[in-house]
């Protein structure tokens, strides 16, 4: 797992998005915790299982995330998570709104991206 | 699952992981846990080594998770305040110097209305105190008995004994609590007791592949 922790802008950008990124992988595949950190750690986008497991507990609070024990491939059992209902309409409402605001952003703050 | 704790670095691991996480809220304490050691069973020793060595030192985690935590939860509520907590610790501490058992009822009732402390916490910080003035007594008593003159030398000396180990107790129960009180919730308003913390619904068992 890659470990990127850029400090001051990096870490304010991920806190925004952070848990719609784990609504993201979810949306492709129910995954396991270690799994799901290694996709977003290699992304740069949480630390590491420290950072995962308490959004993890929150978006089940929340209702958009739910878990389950199943065997996984290599035999062990996992504790699985996936989108509920909720969790996918939500993910799909981030969709929606991330690409005006980054346009949005862009426009703000100039440079050869706008 | 007996064979991860046995495969000697993975139990190690463990164990340092499970003294870093008790600063954390026990219901993510325990996923973090649940998650690494999950990860880590099933994995011969030299596997075992480097999936360790990828997770990291158990202090940072906890760190992350702290500041994760932190970051998102509502102000703590007040049963689990930093002065809740040393009010508590202080009706305890007290009470031994505070006639009519006054401090210590209000010890033991804001001790058991807070979250702050386990159960298992609660039940010692009530029984403690009991159970050591007791013993105390029993030795003194024995103490004395061959040596007193009649029973009632016997029952004034022990129970003495009793009470004053009753106090001494009730002053390490009142530090204790605070002292494991202030580490589990931390010392600036933002806590994470009770916002982060709700129990998850029971999680049914499923086959890969089967979903409801």
């Amino acid at each position: 797992m890659v470990h990127r922790m850029i400090a001051g802008i990096g870490t304010q950008l991920r806190k925004g998005v952070a848990e719609f990124c784990v609504l993201g992988e979810l949306a492709r595949e129910p995954m396991y915790g270690w799994q799901l950190a290694s996709k977003l750690g290699d992304r740069g986008l949480v630390a590491g299982i420290g950072t995962l497991y308490p959004m993890l507990a929150r978006l089940r609070a929340d209702g958009l995330v739910q878990s389950y024990v199943a065997p996984s491939n290599e035999g062990p059992a996992r504790k699985y998570y996936e989108l509920t209902a909720a969790g996918a309409a939500r993910i799909e409402e981030f969709r929606r709104e991330w690409a005006p605001f980054v346009d949005a952003v862009n426009e703000a703050i100039g440079g050869p991206h706008a | 699952m007996r064979d991860v704790e046995s495969n000697e670095p993975v139990g190690r691991y463990l164990a340092d992981l499970d003294l870093a996480l008790v600063v954390l809220p026990p219901a993510t304490a325990a996923d973090i846990r649940e998650g690494v050691r999950e990860e880590l069973s099933g994995l011969d020793p030299d596997a075992a080594r480097e999936r360790i060595a990828q997770l990291g030192d158990p202090a940072r985690i906890a760190a992350e998770a702290r500041a994760e935590v932190d970051s998102v939860s509502a102000p703590r509520p007040t049963r689990t305040s930093t002065w809740y907590i040393v009010v508590t610790g202080v009706a305890f501490a007290i009470s031994g110097f505070v006639p009519a058992g006054f401090s210590l009822l209000v010890g033991l009732v804001m001790l058991w209305v807070s979250p702050t402390w386990t159960r298992w916490e609660k039940w010692l910080a009530t029984l403690a105190p009991g159970g050591t003035a007791v013993v105390a007594g029993v030795i003194v008593a024995g103490i004395a008995a061959p040596q007193a003159a009649d029973s009632g030398v016997i029952v004034s000396v022990a129970l003495s004994a009793g009470a004053v180990a009753l106090s001494a107790a009730n002053v390490v129960i009142g530090i204790l609590l605070v002292v494991v009180g202030v580490r589990r919730v931390g010392i600036a308003g933002r806590g994470a007791a009770g916002a982060a913390d709700r129990p998850s619904p029971t999680e049914p068992v499923r086959s890969v592949g089967q979903k409801e």
